[in-house]
């Protein structure tokens, strides 16, 4: 039955007016309407509070065990929209080529797995960083730290270029010290 | 994502929105309405494309939208279920010299619209309106009664 001869036996009015007016459908897709305007006020709301990322509940923080090194990120990123995420470091380990002494700069050391290059899209790194080195499974950032400082935060600004879960790690110096991972859920 | 499927995603994300919002903003029946619908792709805009600004994405996007709708003017046409669910159907508003309150509520019409639209076809009063219709584009026809 082809839809022009449906319509002709619908829903005649009054026996005239062949207007194929359907009151049980219209009432199905009223109340599914109106399900949809409370969805669409809850998916507002949840942007509002920055359940998608951009907001005041936006941010998570994990901290190591000793609380040296922390890493705050958002764990609802959205694809091709840049994210950050902030290593924090407490009382920063020196690097061996640079040792930590009176009025000397140190350097502290962050090693950032691959997953921040690819899939995270790595943008950018602030404050630059003095020297960067690829290595198994990542990259290890050299920063210079001011005489008497201890601590540090360095951040680095991403573009997600895939779509999913993606698990990063970060750890302090080299191989060995206690690492921290964090997942984001990139949304497209 | 490739940007076909986010072409392809955003068609129906706007299909969807143009049809929850209700038929009488998707008639253009005051300027709003029209700066809203302009509103709608603009945004969508960015999310299909990104920062592909090439013509090869432009030509990718186009075409997806193109054959999107091709692809749902034809199942409308196959099935009337699809039919019902893009378009919905014309919604009698006002018959036997009554006005239907809940239908008028639902498509947020006033008696003033029904009227405007009988004023458009030289109905002067409404008694001489049989029945008023809103159709599946969102606008209002009217049928006069007969010997009128």
């Amino acid at each position: 039955m082809s839809m022009d001869d449906a319509t002709r036996r619908l829903d005649t009015i009054d026996e005239e007016l062949e207007v194929g007016f359907d009151q049980k459908f219209e009432k199905k897709w009223r109340r599914l309407e109106i399900g949809s305007q409370g969805v669409m006020v809850l998916i507002v709301l949840a942007a509002l509070a920055g359940l998608f990322g951009r907001g005041p509940f936006s941010h998570r923080t994990h901290r190591t065990s000793d609380g040296r090194l922390a890493v705050d990120f958002e764990p609802l990123a959205r694809w091709g929209t840049t994210t950050q995420v902030t290593v924090h470091l407490s009382s920063p380990i020196t690097s061996s080529a640079a040792p930590r002494g009176e009025g000397a700069t140190v350097q502290a050391r962050v090693f950032v797995s691959n997953e921040i290059v690819e899939p995270l899209g790595l943008q950018q790194v602030i404050p630059q960083p003095n020297a960067t080195e690829a290595i198994g499974g990542g990259a290890v950032y050299d920063f210079a730290i001011p005489p008497g400082q201890d601590s540090a935060l360095v951040r680095f600004v991403l573009k997600p270029s895939t779509v999913g879960l993606v698990t990063a790690e970060v750890r302090e110096g080299d191989a060995g010290s206690e690492s921290l991972s964090w997942t984001q859920m990139v949304l497209p | 994502m490739n940007i076909v499927l986010r072409a392809a995603a955003g068609y129906f994300i706007l299909l969807l929105a143009v049809r929850l919002i209700g038929r009488r903003t998707a008639s253009m029946m005051a300027p709003f309405d029209l700066v809203l619908l302009f509103l709608f792709g603009g945004i969508t805009i960015g999310a299909v494309v990104g920062e592909d600004h090439s013509m090869v994405g432009a030509i990718s996007a186009v075409f997806t939208i193109g054959l999107m709708h091709i692809l749902v003017s034809s199942a409308k046409r196959r099935f009337q279920s699809v039919s019902r669910i893009v378009d919905g159907t014309p919604i009698i508003v006002f018959e036997h010299g009554q006005w239907n309150d809940e239908r008028m509520r639902a498509l947020r019409l006033t008696e003033q619209d029904v009227m405007a639209a009988a004023r458009q076809r030289g109905i002067e009063r409404l008694d001489q309106v049989r029945y008023a219709v809103a159709e599946r584009d969102g606008k209002i026809a009217i049928i006069e009664n007969k010997g009128n």
